[in-house]
């Protein structure tokens, strides 16, 4: 069927009576396959479209997905700055049902029973599956700054590192602050999600500062050894661009926050106090991967057979995106992550339909990384199965960075944004 | 569908042929390019046939 006729028999409002157009597909009582899909994240959302996709729309999809639209982390950081706003990073899931027949329940899963293969949501619903996918994102590690806990703290100290409501807020915060103040945030140890994006939102709280705020300050305390990504390129930013704006702390490991007098407390260095702070806690798989006990690496991360996604702990359980134990030399990015999920979706059709598993997979990854309103750098690689180590590795020779930060990638970051929103969720 | 970029218009549904020559060029380094010569450079000649044949399958 061409898309085209898809898109007009779907809006006509007979779904169900064109999965009938398939022998062997799904029919209307749900004799066919069901797979569920836990998040919309960049993992999810595409995983669900390209299920539906590459089995001829014959496989059951639902996403479960608490958020009423997807709002990206990529390109965030520019309404942290304020370049751009809320509705530029949002985009609605109807797509995937009109388009791709996908079930989108706006709701939160609150159990996973693998024996059983039932989902529970908080509304009392249950979900049967023949495979579970699992994108949760991340979630923060408990009580790693105990004061945070206190009332109020959470909603005052933000982390903004979960688009949405809080990327706004920082916004607010920002805003309010007087000229003359200090915008202090931290960078937790590696890995979390987005190497180089606690770099380019200081970069782009600085460019705000320069042109309304210019005696302002912007400090990093970073508890890496060094800048985690691009680091070259983004201290070369800070120096020509940011000079006496940015300051930038490596070996700066959180231990509390004082939310009240906005301070961070470190193991070893002098407390900070700021105007405006930014604590991006320490991370690790979502909690439902890691209550179902997916996350076997450390209890933090989950470990999975990189041909098909599926957990090493528990059977017909896939999960993708930054909940995984990562390969060497991939990030926790969008991009990679919507790579995870066509991945993904390619094993769990073929597993589904009694196909071969591809023995070879291959993706990229690309993050941009603006370093002004218009000006961009990028990391680019490529990541390829290696059947002697049983994981993905970059392939040699491939993948790099910018040469220098440039307005060219700045369009080109743009309308990768555009293109991977449409490829995941369209 | 979002709008096609005229930084990134999406792969048309071109002839193969047309695709790996493309892929080619970026991986020799013939395409200047800002990174799809890093990426190209990954993809084995195989990889780049099944790439050029996936998306001239495609009908947009």
């Amino acid at each position: 069927m061409k898309r085209r006729q898809w898109i007009q028999t779907a809006s006509a409002g007979s779904v169900l009576g064109a999965l009938g157009l398939f022998s062997g597909c799904a029919t209307p009582g749900g004799a066919g396959p069901k797979v569920v899909v836990v998040g919309g994240g960049y993992g999810g959302a595409t995983a669900a479209k390209y299920v539906r996709m590459w089995s001829d729309y014959g496989i059951d999809v639902t996403l479960v997905e608490p958020n009423a639209a997807f709002v990206s982390c990529p390109i965030s950081n520019l309404v942290v700055g304020g370049s751009k706003t809320m509705a530029d990073i949002t985009t609605p899931y109807d797509n995937l049902t009109r388009r791709h027949g996908v079930k989108v329940v706006q709701d939160f899963v609150t159990q996973i029973d693998p024996d059983k293969r039932i989902v529970t949501l908080a509304s009392g619903a249950t979900l049967p599956y023949d495979r579970l996918i699992v994108s949760p994102g991340v979630d923060f590690m408990p009580g790693s700054a105990p004061g945070m806990a206190k009332p109020g703290a959470a909603e005052k100290v933000l982390h903004a590192w979960k688009a949405g409501p809080q990327t706004l807020a920082l916004r607010q915060q920002l805003q309010a602050m007087p000229d003359g103040g200090v915008f202090a945030m931290n960078v937790p140890l590696a890995p979390y999600r987005c190497p180089p994006g606690p770099y380019e939102r200081a970069c782009q709280v600085a460019h705000y500062f320069s042109q309304a705020k210019p005696k302002s300050k912007v400090l990093i305390l970073d508890e890496n050894e060094d800048v985690t990504s691009k680091g070259p390129l983004f201290k070369k930013a800070w120096a020509d661009r940011y000079k006496g704006i940015i300051e930038y702390r490596p070996r700066h490991k959180v231990i509390d926050v004082d939310a009240a007098t906005n301070t961070f407390k470190f193991d070893f260095n002098d407390d900070v106090k700021a105007s405006v702070v930014n604590y991006i806690p320490p991370m690790r798989a979502g909690d439902i991967a890691v209550k179902t006990g997916l996350a076997t690496a450390n209890q933090r991360w989950c470990e999975v057979n990189f041909l098909t996604f599926e957990s090493v702990a528990v059977k017909n359980i896939h999960v993708l995106g930054d909940s995984i134990q990562i390969a060497p030399a991939m990030p926790k990015s969008g991009h990679m992550a919507n790579q995870h999920g066509k991945t993904c979706a390619a094993a769990v059709v073929a597993l589904l339909t009694g196909k071969e598993v591809n023995p070879l997979p291959i993706y990229n990854n690309t993050c941009y990384s603006f370093v002004s309103n218009q000006d961009v750098i990028h990391v680019a690689s490529v990541h390829r199965y290696d059947a002697d180590k049983k994981t993905m590795l970059t392939v040699p020779g491939s993948g790099g960075v910018s040469a220098a930060a440039n307005a060219l990638e700045g369009q080109y970051a743009l309308a990768w944004a555009r293109n991977i929103w449409a490829d995941s969720l369209a | 569908m979002a709008r096609p970029s005229p930084a990134w218009p999406p792969w048309p549904a071109s002839p193969a042929a047309a695709t790996v020559a493309k892929m080619q060029a970026y991986k020799s380094g013939a395409l200047p390019a800002t990174l799809m010569h890093q990426i190209a450079k990954g993809y084995s000649d195989e990889q780049i046939q099944a790439i050029a044949a996936y998306f001239a399958a495609q009908k947009n």
